[in-house]
């Protein structure tokens, strides 16, 4: 089976708004899947509800066929469906390389090993280089990560999911607030990252240009619901989206 | 089954789930409005206690002695809560909960010895004013009247409380306070004066309650602790942040509680414990709690 | 920004050793009375770095500790009340009631917030002292449980009394320093590392698949075996058990050591107890009230000095301490 997850009819409501309203979609692996859509369209409950944030109303999810609908976010986590924040989640008092290091020690499923020495575990020092060198952190890698700068910070934001070595990544808006430069690394970074290490990729985004650069199929969200799901060229000139984006920013 | 005595407990529990609210709901609006959970104000009610029973050792058996041992506490109370939210508690909004928490602890700390200090550790004898004594004959068995008025007492302050955060603009302004400090001060709401005013109302609160509830338990150092382990408790039974919830704890263990004493008084005093223990194991937010 | 060089880190191993070897060498020019107070730092020591495991790398505040002191003290006494003379019997039964009771106020704590855990594990410790307080008939109630001796310790071919207080001194000394090595290699482990990754932002930790509950939980129950056994060693130190051992101003006591040593560096707390213990001791024979004292002292740390004495000198040299 080539579909690596599939949701059927999420509903999630916060009293008499309704954030996410009969969401099917089904993501194929290896794909790059941009959702997209206006501001409050659910894209973001979206995410908290296939990654176990919040509890779903009505509908299920499935990753390779398993029902993990309203598991635990860390169970979640460890079947290798890793997510990132919108807003930067990082632990600051641990510099860049205990960061990833905790990650990889999760990973690889060592976290109650209590006597060894966490900084002598030669493989997971090479992964952690390895990964701070695609994100261009390795020279600061002693540097706690509550003193970055803010694109340093967002680039270790992104690397922990990358650290993860994932087979399903949800990125949530992962060049928020970036410079064109910083933007264009990133959306390289992340093509990278699907082809070489066949990585499945969803991600939201409001930046178009994103968008159309490496997103093979889109999915747009409005008010909670599907209303256009396919190749970025037949999404573009779709009637109802446009209506629903108010045109501009499809126009770059 | 006497259905008397069974009425006479439920008046009690009614009776001292009330004091419990009242007591709480200090608690609960200063959380609610600066965000601080304060430890220190279990010691607050029990300063208030200590000084109404100060005000009636030196004035003796006059008329009144009562209520004015309440109101000088109360208002001492007040004064004392303005400066510790001026002088402490103001340097610490912007810090971790970690150190907030710690600091209220450090207050305790001083309070307790402070309290220890003026008053010696032996505990003082209860007083009540002549009209209070007696009891009432509630279907066949008789009720203390001091117990009536706990409730009635209790109830209106109560009240009293949420007329002052519901209708009046006092009321709102630490409410826009407490959802957004930013957007309040920009609407011109001093709210500096707000926190310390609500910090000062909360105390005041205990200080009554404490000046007032002195049937509760006996007046001695470590009161204040005790006081503080209950409002919690209360506070997690009826689910964080609302006065609503608080209400509902507050009622839960006083019934619970009057029931207990009256026929397990071995293990009562294990009840709030007990009760915390059994909410957490099987409706951690609380029975009014959301999610 | 703190580093560690390995110019650094050979002067601060050279000045361990030295420190350790000094300890040995106390008791051949203290008095009674000093050998009997470093006795208490140690068990303040561990008593404190129960707390700071649990506030220091897992991130949560526990205002209770002082029920796993008690009962470690308690179950020492117990044990060579009704059971056997064994030393080694005794200490291991005192950690194993200090994990099992640690387990159980553990599993209902941690589901809560920080805050909430806070209040709780007040709550708890009130109620270890008052179950201590009122079951009169097991541990003799507000009397407490008197005469408790040191024991001796059987090593099948060799014995050694405890009862000379020196004796008794490198017993606590020995105990301490394995406890301090072991707890220095499971802050240094994958284990500290998940604890601390926990403390820094649980939910992020959550979703790189770290269960939170659970890690939280088997630090609180390390946490409270470390201060089982400092009650364990003092019962016999002072010879007593009593209620009091559990009482929340006994839980402050690890919380200001620490604070004072320094509650983000790993020696904080062993320096912090022992300017606590010898301050406390000053204090108690000169004001009385000390509990002023304590709460004022608290007040300040929390507003000032927040990094505490090793806190100030990690960030002055520029190196972990």
């Amino acid at each position: 089976m080539n579909e690596i997850l599939r949701t059927e009819g999420l509903v999630k409501s916060f009293g008499n708004l309704q954030a996410v309203n009969n969401v099917s979609i089904s993501v194929s692996k290896g794909e790059v899947r941009a959702i997209i859509g206006p501001n409050g369209a659910g894209k973001t409950t979206l995410f908290n509800l296939i990654t176990g944030k919040l509890k779903v109303d009505k509908g299920k999810t499935f990753f390779k066929g398993r029902d993990i609908t309203n598991l635990p976010p860390h169970q979640i986590a460890s079947l290798n469906v890793v997510r990132s924040f919108q807003i930067i989640s990082l632990f600051p008092k641990l510099t860049c390389f205990e960061n990833l290091m905790c990650v990889l020690i999760t990973r690889k499923k060592r976290n109650l090993s209590i006597f060894s020495r966490a900084k002598g575990h030669a493989d997971i020092k090479a992964e952690v280089f390895r990964v701070l060198e695609m994100v261009g952190l390795a020279d600061k890698a002693s540097v706690p990560a509550g003193m970055l700068a803010h694109g340093d910070k967002k680039n270790l934001d992104i690397a922990i999911p990358l650290a993860c070595n994932a087979e399903l990544m949800l990125l949530d808006e992962p060049t928020a607030g970036m410079s064109p430069e910083e933007t264009q690394a990133i959306t390289s970074l992340i093509s990278r990252v699907c082809h070489q290490e066949k990585v499945t990729i969803i991600f939201t985004e409001h930046d178009m240009r994103v968008v159309f650069a490496i997103a093979d199929n889109l999915t747009v969200l409005h008010q909670g619901k599907v209303i256009a799901d396919g190749k970025p060229e037949e999404v573009r000139d779709n009637e109802k989206v446009i209506e629903a984006y108010l045109g501009k920013e499809l126009y770059v | 089954m006497d259905f008397g005595v069974i009425c006479i407990d439920i008046l009690t529990g009614l009776s001292r789930g009330l004091l419990y609210f009242l007591i709480a709901s200090g608690l609960a609006v200063t959380l609610g409005t600066l965000g601080i959970i304060n430890f220190a104000h279990g010691a607050f009610y029990m300063c208030g206690a200590y000084i109404a029973w100060t005000v009636a050792h030196l004035i003796g058996n006059a008329m009144g002695v009562f209520w004015m041992g309440a109101a000088v506490g109360g208002a001492t109370m007040f004064v004392f809560g303005l400066l510790i939210e001026f002088v402490l508690l103001r340097r610490i909004y912007a810090a971790e909960h970690l150190y907030q928490i710690l600091l209220t602890f450090g207050l305790v700390l001083f309070i307790d010895g402070l309290v220890l200090e003026i008053w010696g550790g032996l505990p003082k004898s209860i007083f009540q004013p002549e009209y209070l004594t007696g009891s009432l004959s509630v279907m066949g068995h008789p009720w203390p009247v001091y117990s009536l008025f706990i409730l009635l007492f209790s109830a209106a302050l109560a009240i009293g409380l949420w007329f002052l955060l519901h209708r009046m603009r006092f009321g709102k302004e630490c409410r826009a306070a407490a959802m957004d400090r930013e957007v309040s001060e920009a609407l011109g709401i001093n709210v500096s004066r707000v926190f310390m005013l609500m910090f000062g109302i909360g105390a005041a609160i205990a200080g009554i309650a404490g000046g007032v509830g002195t049937a509760l338990d006996s007046v001695s150092p470590g009161l204040g602790v005790r006081i503080i382990v209950i409002c919690f408790a209360i506070i997690v039974i009826g689910g964080m942040g609302s006065l609503t919830g608080a209400l509902m704890g507050a009622l839960t263990l006083g019934m619970i509680e009057s029931f207990g004493w009256h026929y397990f008084p071995d293990l009562a005093m294990l009840i709030p414990y007990i009760l915390m223990a059994v909410i957490l194991l099987i409706r951690p937010q609380g029975l009014l709690g959301g999610r | 920004m703190p580093c560690r060089s390995s110019q650094i880190n050979l002067s601060v191993t050279i000045l361990l050793a030295a420190g350790v070897m000094f300890l040995f060498a106390l008791p051949a020019f203290l008095s009674r009375f000093y050998i009997y107070l470093f006795s208490g730092i140690f068990i303040m020591t561990l008593f404190a770095y129960g707390f700071h495991l649990l506030f220091t790398y897992a991130g949560y505040i526990s205002f209770g500790h002082a029920a796993f002191y008690a009962v470690g003290a308690y179950t020492v006494a117990l044990m060579y009340k009704h059971v056997s003379d064994s030393v080694w019997l005794a200490f291991l039964m005192a950690l194993a009631t200090s994990a099992f009771i640690g387990a159980i106020i553990g599993a209902l704590s941690v589901r809560l917030n920080k805050i909430y855990f806070a209040f709780l594990t007040l709550g708890f410790g009130q109620l270890v002292y008052t179950v201590i307080f009122r079951w009169r008939s097991f541990t003799g109630g507000d009397d407490g449980i008197p005469g408790v001796m040191r024991g001796t310790l059987d090593f099948g071919f060799f014995q050694l009394s405890l009862k000379p207080l020196v004796n008794y001194y490198y017993f606590t000394l020995v105990i301490f320093l394995l406890c301090i090595f072991v707890l220095w290699r499971i802050v240094n482990s994958p284990f500290g590392y998940t604890l601390m990754s926990i403390r820094d932002n649980q939910e992020r930790s959550s979703f790189t698949g770290v269960n939170v509950l659970k890690y939280a939980w088997l630090a609180f129950v390390i946490s409270s075996m470390v201060t089982g056994l400092a009650g364990a060693l003092m019962v016999s130190l002072c010879g007593m058990a009593y209620p009091e051992l559990s009482f929340w101003s006994s839980s402050a006591d690890p919380i200001l050591a620490t604070l004072i040593g320094g509650a983000f560096t790993f020696s904080g707390p062993f320096v912090g107890s022992a300017c606590y213990v010898l301050m406390k001791s000053y204090l108690m024979s000169t004001i009385g009230n000390w509990a002023i004292a304590l709460g004022l002292i608290l007040l300040v740390l929390v507003l000032f000095f927040r990094s505490g004495i090793m806190g100030f000198f990690s960030q002055r040299f520029k190196v972990m301490l």
